[in-house]
């Protein structure tokens, strides 16, 4: 005997389910169609998933002695339902299909049908109910004949059903009384499968929902704490037991979620993509504080939470011929100190972006790729859309090969102008400030002082489509001073304003 | 002094950013006395700037930038000059020759080229080998630049060698432009060692690629949609900077001011170029004629022949006009032209196509007689000038209208064949960027998400009508969009300036140019997308500029209809033999009967709501009614409010007053409202004394859709004029309101008769051989107003019988049966493939089967005693017996397995044919034959396919289907029924609702509150209608018009434009025979099927 409850009300699917669970420990919980893929048979995709159900069927075997008959066992779910404030609609038949069948059809809140009768008691429904078995129908599909012939006229449950529906069935009477060697020979195996859906015969046993595990921890601090040093001790707390039921499951953490519930009753959350799965406590603690440096929460701390979302556990075979990497771990540790001192977005490698803004290139995250894949790859080909004068095309004409020292960021300056040239050079700022520019005619400093020769302008210009910060417009100079020192000196059209860009070598 | 020798235009088709006009507009400003075009592999935009030049006084350069495959087993990148720096299709194994014209053989030659180049390789490509050009570059100037330096492919220097072979010294420069790249200088110095060491001159360009430094942004869009990326992603594919605008010489003299050899280069290369396209070398082809013949001889034989034909008899007036215009056609030895035309005419007519002629050609009495239109100018007393006139100085527009689809490429590829493929090709349409698609190629560039371009397509034309209130930015509001954004302004502004702007290159829809000779020596000749045809490189416009005569082959697909009508009216009986378009009786009453009524559904032109309703008002009796019908319901009389003083004044309510006195001659017959455009020239020519050049400008202008300015100016003449006649304030307002009115949408009178013709051929057919014309009509879908499903209910409502569409009986297309009745094709059938049904269609129908004649009574088989009484009925002499015979016919299938083995059908097919009846040949019912269906398609395989009793195969278990389920799947599977309509199922229900049918407004008297109720089969909203909504409801006995005001409609929006059937309570209008319904409340209804209405926004 099997109960289909469906609850009237959205949004209420745990209490859905605490009510099923306190009737029978095997439930099966009916897929919507769009969570479940025709054909899918991965744990991903079974009916387990309960957010949003809205429909459990129980299975209500030996439960007469506990509950009473089907009626009363019937009347005690709607009532149980009701206690906890949810609407539901009951049926209990002798088939699963019937009981999801009847289950909204009915006017009554609680149906019962009883055994052997379920096809009389189905027979009236409309034919369009028969969607509602059709996710779990497809997840079930017959299995697909072998042979290319058949299989080429094989239909899906959609076609099957449109074919019902354009032969004028309007009841699930109308269905079942087809003879079912004619549906047979038309529709295939899937025609017969629907037939006897609609009777109303199970076409495979109850599949019981195995409960999630979740792996969370949470501790309510009996006072607020502040700094995260104590906190320290309070995630080695938390994660030494979520480090233990990951060992026991197999499984690693993928994604860490600390939530700080702060005395002013707001809450801050941190979540840490992780780049390899992994499980050790110190670990997961250290880059939860570090993270947690860069963003400290606002307030002292009151509650804490932490989360993890598991995924399968990393298995490692080290090779006898490589030298091992430094681990995920580590480098995930030393990213996260990095990125902590440095600042967010300032950490990783450097790669060339495709432009004509002079300067420009972007961070990438530090990923040490595997060398053996490495030694595979050849060195990178120079970019055909960047074929400008390369380093050998230079030595071939009359310029000598040159470095540009660029100052980040570029140093404001004063340039005087004749005859549209510039012929004076100043400025306020010490070249010292500047992180790695510091020629060896000018350690103090720049100096400035009068054009003797120069080039220019060369004129870029770009971005014209985005903020105004990331366009420019610019000018460019190389300018020799009188000190026989050489600059990269531009204007910036926009504003009208001089900078030192760099100083060649 | 300094002279731009490399500019490229817009129509280097998404690699340059301004118009030829706006580079000559700012060139002659800038101070230019000269400047070049070079697009890219071609000479798309040379005539519109060829035309500009001259206007501003500009000697125009002609060049193009030739596309040359490197060494073809190099796959290492060439030496890319900016110029081709864009094409990333290019960018490895393709540089760029940029090439000026110096003489009338250059340009030959260079036509000859591009041609080569494009014929050879799918649309949009093609690229010259360097050998190629061998023998083919006399009076061209080969300018080369930072391709030169490719030593890879060519070694050090060698490439300017091989060019300097090729054009000989003197016909090579060595080009530098300077852009302000840091990198430039280096190439420049080799450059110029190069140019030194082979003794060639060094020419300074600079390589334009838009007007002005403002347009950057624009040519930075354009790149991106050339490379289908965005502005984030396009990285070094844009323009490094915005120095490729046109320069003042000024500045150019200031940026080579350290090489004047440069600049000296470039001034002495440009007085050297003299082409400017003034003479393309375009001849005409000449008729072949007799030896000892001239063509006019032999042109006025043949009108003189064919006007004996048309004229009976062949009286003074035409005697007297055909001799004038011969006298004429010899003066501008035109006598070719004709017989060119003559001749695809009568080519058209031994093909049995049926062909008219249309446009000004209609003025002409020689067009008439030589049978190339239809309609007697001298008659209609059109104005021949109108067509020719030796002032103009330009070809006569001679088109064709041919039936739309397979008859009339027949008559196209006859010219290819006849002229050549390179000595006859098609007009090209250059599509240019509108509103919807401007809206989504900027959107889609500036990274704007798919919803948000969705929203903005709509935005920019949702409907035609436009509010004047309505702003972009009140639009943009209104589907959630703000201006606020940055990226948003910066959408609108590109949308703006993108507008116009060519984007690629189509194909006309029927103009076609021939030439004595080779065409491709006149203009580059390209293949168009459409297999076997071929494109010039200009559009109608460009090629009327350039001198080129055009003649236009148009698809109709009312002459499909009425050329099928004919032939199924010929071939039906006897008693029709010989009934053509030209002998069909004139001025038949039931015709005007019929147009009277307004009972115009698939009548050609007036069929439309809106001639539907004028029709009642202006009761056409005559032949020049229609010519008027034809012609008032245009925009150019709605817009200038021609249309209620010419109906009033028609109906005796108002007095016939003319604009001024002066004009009333030229109004006389329109009753003193102007109606065709030769009445607003002839006004202009009689009150602003206008020549008769000024007033062709006058018509230029008027379908000139380019520019508003020339109308602006052509306004300033006619007020000036009027002055001077004394007309003004008031009546020169009327006057110049009428005139500009027509701006867009003036309609020639001959134009009008052409087709007036055609609404009488259409009108006539469908009251005197209905089956035949809605046969035609169902065959020649899509075309006209309405869906096929309310075309065959009007057939129906006339009296017209359909059978159903049979395996066994229908062909692919719609036929009409023996017995009169209109037997719907498989064409019909949804997703039902054309080449499945044809080839069943194919299958021979058996002949009908009648069993051996023997007496059922006393057996006797004596075949001399047996008396046929009627069809399947007989009587014995011997016995005095008389018995009936039922008699059957075979079919082409036996079964619905048969069908299924012999067809190849998939099961689809069969489901829906099934569906519609279409098998019901093989069973009682629908659901009968579909349950046979299901497991006919279902092979079961020999072992069980004995076992399979017929019984079980044949006896369903399955309801038949009802009204309701037989008029959804006849809609689902064909789109129309030949059932009950479907507000026929609901007539109880309507009737207790207290709806009228439609059969019933005419005795419901005018302003009484009606309920209507049908499903809607069109929705308009024009745009001259200040907002309000035409809604055309039908019901089983015919068809009701709703008015729906613009505030009823922005309350009930939804409902207008969703619903399929509509309960609409209202207002009864019934104004001089015109019933309409004017909208109060609106509401959807349930109904069991529909078609989808046609719309016209």
């Amino acid at each position: 005997m099997f109960g289909a409850v469906y609850a009237v009300d959205e949004g209420a699917a745990d209490v859905l389910i605490d009510v099923a669970r306190e009737f029978s420990p095997r439930i099966e919980i009916d897929a919507s169609p769009a969570r479940a893929a025709p054909g899918d048979r991965s744990p991903s995709a079974s009916p387990a998933s309960p957010q949003g159900t809205r429909q459990v069927v129980l299975d209500l075997s030996g439960l007469t002695r506990l509950f009473g008959d089907a009626r009363a066992m019937g009347e005690a779910l709607r009532q149980t339902a009701a206690d906890r404030g949810l609407r539901v609609q009951v049926a209990i038949a002798g088939t699963r299909t019937a009981a999801r069948l009847l289950v909204r059809a009915a006017s009554s809140s609680v149906t019962v049908v009883d055994l052997g009768t379920e096809a009389a008691a189905l027979a009236r429904l409309p034919i369009q109910r028969l969607a509602v078995l059709a996710p779990s129908g497809a997840s079930l599909h017959a299995p697909v004949p072998s042979s290319p012939r058949v299989q080429s006229h094989a239909l899906s449950h959609d076609a099957v059903l449109a074919t019902f529906r354009r032969w004028g069935l309007r009841t699930l009477g109308d269905v079942a009384a087809l003879p079912a060697a004619a549906v047979a020979a038309r529709l295939g195996q899937e025609g017969v499968r629907w037939q006897r859906l609609a009777r109303g015969e199970d076409p495979r046993p109850l599949l019981p929902v195995v409960q999630d595990e979740h792996f969370e921890q949470a501790l309510d601090l009996e006072w607020p704490i502040e700094g995260l040093e104590p906190l320290s001790f309070v995630l080695d707390r938390l994660l030494d037991p979520l480090e233990a039921q990951l060992d026991r499951r197999g499984r690693g953490a993928a994604v860490l979620h600390v939530r700080l519930h702060l005395v002013t009753k707001t809450v801050h959350e941190r979540s840490l993509q992780l780049p390899a799965p992994m499980r050790d406590a110190r670990t997961l603690r250290t880059l939860a504080l570090l993270d947690l440096e860069s963003h400290p929460p606002a307030a002292a701390i009151d509650r804490v939470v932490v989360a993890i979302e598991p995924t399968p556990a990393r298995v490692l075979q080290f090779s006898l011929l490589t030298r091992p990497l430094p681990s995920p771990d580590q480098i995930s540790t030393l990213m996260a100190r990095l990125g902590a001192l440095m600042g967010e977005g300032r950490c990783g490698s450097p790669v060339a972006v495709d432009t004509w803004q002079p300067g420009a290139f972007a961070m990438n995250a530090f990923a040490p790729a595997d060398p053996d894949k490495s030694q595979r790859e050849s060195t990178p080909r120079p970019r055909a859309s960047v074929p400008r004068c390369g380093v050998e095309e230079k030595r071939a004409t009359t310029c000598p090969a040159v470095a540009l020292r660029r100052f980040r960021a570029p140093v404001p300056a004063r340039v005087h102008i004749d005859q549209h040239t510039p012929v004076r050079v100043t400025t306020d700022r010490m070249a010292k400030r500047s992180v790695c520019a510091e020629p060896a005619s000018a350690t103090s400093g720049l100096s400035g002082g009068d054009v003797q020769r120069c080039a220019g302008p060369w004129r870029t210009s770009g971005g014209w489509w985005t903020m105004a910060a990331k366009a420019w417009d610019r000018d460019e100079w190389d300018v020799t001073l009188t000190d026989g020192a050489t600059y990269r000196v531009f204007r910036d059209r926009s504003t009208d304003a001089w900078f030192i860009e760099g100083i060649v070598d | 002094m300094y002279i731009e020798l490399h500019c490229a235009s817009a129509f280097s088709f998404l690699h340059g950013a301004s118009l030829p006009e706006t580079l000559v507009e700012r060139a002659a400003a800038l101070g230019y006395p000269a400047v070049a075009l070079l697009d890219a592999d071609g000479v798309y935009g040379a005539p519109r700037f060829h035309k500009a030049a001259q206007k501003a006084g500009l000697r125009a350069i002609i060049g193009a930038e030739l596309t040359i495959a490197a060494h073809p087993d190099s796959g290492l990148a060439t030496h890319q000059s900016p110029v081709t720096h864009h094409r990333s299709r290019l960018i490895n194994h393709y540089w760029s020759l940029p090439v000026l014209v110096e003489s009338q053989e250059g340009y030959r030659n260079l036509c000859r080229l591009v041609t080569r180049m494009k014929m050879r390789a799918p649309k949009g490509e093609g690229a010259l080998r360097l050998e190629e050009l061998e023998g083919w570059t006399g009076g061209l100037v080969a300018l080369g630049g930072s391709p030169l330096l490719d030593s890879r492919h060519y070694g050090v220097g060698g490439l300017l060698d091989r060019l300097v072979g090729l054009f000989g010294r003197r016909n090579v420069c060595v080009e530098v432009q300077r852009h302000l790249f840091r990198d430039e200088e280096a190439e420049h110095a080799a450059l110029d060692a190069l140019a030194r060491a082979f003794h060639v001159p060094v020419v300074a360009t600079n390589g334009v690629r838009f007007a002005a430094p403002a347009d950057r942004p624009l040519f930075d869009v354009l790149t991106c949609v050339a490379h289908g990326t965005t502005l984030d992603a396009a990285g070094q594919r844009l323009a490094r900077n915005a120095e490729r605008y046109l320069k003042s010489p000024k500045a150019m003299a200031r940026l080579f001011a350290d090489r004047p050899d440069a600049l000296g280069g470039t001034i002495a290369l440009a007085e050297r170029l003299e082409y400017t396209m003034a003479d393309l070398g375009y001849r005409f082809p000449q008729y072949p004629v007799a030896d000892g013949e001239t063509e006019m001889a032999f042109l006025r034989h043949m009108t003189e022949a064919g006007a004996r034909d048309r004229y009976r008899p062949y009286h003074e007036k035409a005697r007297a006009q055909i001799a004038r215009e011969l006298d004429l056609i010899e003066k501008l030895d035109l006598a070719g032209y004709f017989l060119i035309v003559w001749d695809i005419v009568n080519y058209a007519r031994q093909q049995d196509i049926l062909v008219q002629g249309r446009g000004s050609a209609a003025n002409s009495a020689v067009c008439y007689s030589l049978g190339i239109t239809a309609v007697d100018p001298i008659a209609m007393e059109l104005l021949f000038e109108r067509f020719l006139s030796e002032e103009r100085g330009e070809w006569p527009d001679i088109d064709l209208d041919l039936p739309s689809g397979d008859r009339r490429e027949r008559v196209i590829q006859h010219v290819y064949e006849k002229y050549g493929r390179l000595g006859a090709a098609m007009t090209a349409n250059v599509i240019t960027y509108r509103s919807r698609s401007a809206a989504r190629d900027v959107g889609k560039v500036l990274s704007l998400d798919d919803t948000e371009i969705d929203r903005l397509a709509k935005v920019m034309h949702h409907f035609e009508f436009t509010d004047p209130d309505e702003t972009l930015e009140r639009n943009m509001r209104e589907v959630g969009l703000s201006l606020d954004k940055p990226r948003m302004r910066t959408f609108t502004e590109l949308w703006r300036q993108i507008q116009d702007l060519p984007r690629h290159l189509g194909q006309h829809s029927g103009g076609m140019v021939i030439c004595q000779g080779e065409l491709d020596t006149v203009v580059p000749l390209e293949p168009a997308t459409m297999p076997g045809r071929v494109v010039v490189q200009w559009d109608k416009d460009d090629c009327a500029d350039m001198g080129i005569v055009k003649v236009d082959l148009l698809g109709l697909g009312m002459m499909a209809v009425l050329q099928d009508a004919i032939e199924l009216v010929t071939t039906a009986g006897p008693d029709t033999d010989g009934f053509d378009l030209a002998h069909m009786p004139p001025d038949d009453p039931a015709v005007y009967d019929l147009l009277q009524k307004a009972d115009t559904i698939g009548v050609f032109q007036v069929e439309s709501r809106a001639q539907m309703a004028t029709l009642p008002r202006l009761k056409p009796t005559c032949f020049y009614d229609l010519v008027v019908e034809v012609a008032i319901i245009r925009p150019g009389p709605i817009v200038g409010n021609m249309v209620h003083p010419y109906l009033n004044r028609r109906a005796g309510r108002e007095p016939v007053v003319p604009l001024h006195p002066l004009l009333e001659p030229v109004l006389a017959r329109t009753l003193g409202v102007p109606l065709f455009q030769e009445q607003l020239l002839r006004m202009a020519m009689v009150a602003a004394d206008f020549t008769g050049g000024q007033a062709e400008e006058l018509r230029r202008a008027m379908g000139f859709k380019r520019s508003a300015q020339r109308m602006t100016d052509i306004e300033v003449q006619l007020r000036a004029g009027m002055a001077n006649n004394g007309i003004t304030g008031d009546t020169a307002d009327r006057i110049i309101t009428s005139i500009t009115a027509f701006a867009l949408y003036g309609f020639p009178e001959s134009h009008a008769a052409s087709f007036a013709l055609l609404v009488y051929a259409s009108a006539y057919l469908k009251v005197h051989y209905p089956a035949a014309f809605y046969t035609a009509l169902l065959n020649n879908q899509p075309m006209g107003f309405y869906h096929p499903a309310s075309l065959v209910k009007d057939a129906q409502r006339r009296g017209v019988r359909f059978d159903p569409i049979d395996v066994q009986a229908s062909d692919w297309c719609c036929r009409v049966e023996p017995d009169g009745a209109i037997r719907i094709g498989l064409m019909y059938v949804d997703g039902l493939r054309k080449e499945a049904g044809q080839a069943m269609a194919a299958f021979d129908r058996a002949k009908t089967v009648t069993p051996p004649l023997l007496c059922a009574k006393c057996g006797s088989d004596d075949a001399s005693m047996i008396e046929v009484v009627r069809e399947g009925s007989y009587f014995c002499n011997t016995c005095a017996h008389e018995w009936t015979v039922p008699v059957t016919s075979a079919g082409r299938f036996t079964s619905i397995e048969d069908i299924t083995r012999r067809t190849g059908l998939r099961r689809d097919e069969l489901t829906t044919l099934t569906d519609i009846g279409a098998l019901n040949a093989f069973t009682h019912d629908r659901r009968s034959a579909l349950w046979q269906v299901e497991q006919a398609v279902r092979p079961v395989g020999e072992m069980f396919a004995s076992s399979e009793e017929d019984t079980s195969r044949t006896f369903s278990p399955l309801p038949q289907m009802d009204d309701g389920e037989r008029l959804q799947a006849d809609y689902a599977g064909t789109g129309l029924t030949i059932g009950p309509h479907p507000m026929a199922l609901r007539r109880g229900d309507m009737a207790l609702r207290g709806v009228l049918r439609a059969i019933d407004l005419p005795q419901a008297r005018d302003g009484r509150r009606v309920r209507v109720a049908g499903m809607v089969i069109t929705r308009q909203r024009p745009g001259t209608a200040k907002g309000f909504v035409f809604l055309t409801l039908e019901d089983e006995t015919g068809i009701s018009n709703i008015i729906v005001r613009p505030d009823l409609f922005d309350r009930e929006r939804m409902a207008v434009v969703r619903q399929p059937f509509l309960l609409v309570d209202g207002v009864l209008q019934h104004q001089d025979g015109v019933l309409s319904v004017r909208a109060e409340r609106v509401q959807g209804i349930a109904g069991s099927a529909s078609v989808d209405a046609h719309n016209f926004y």
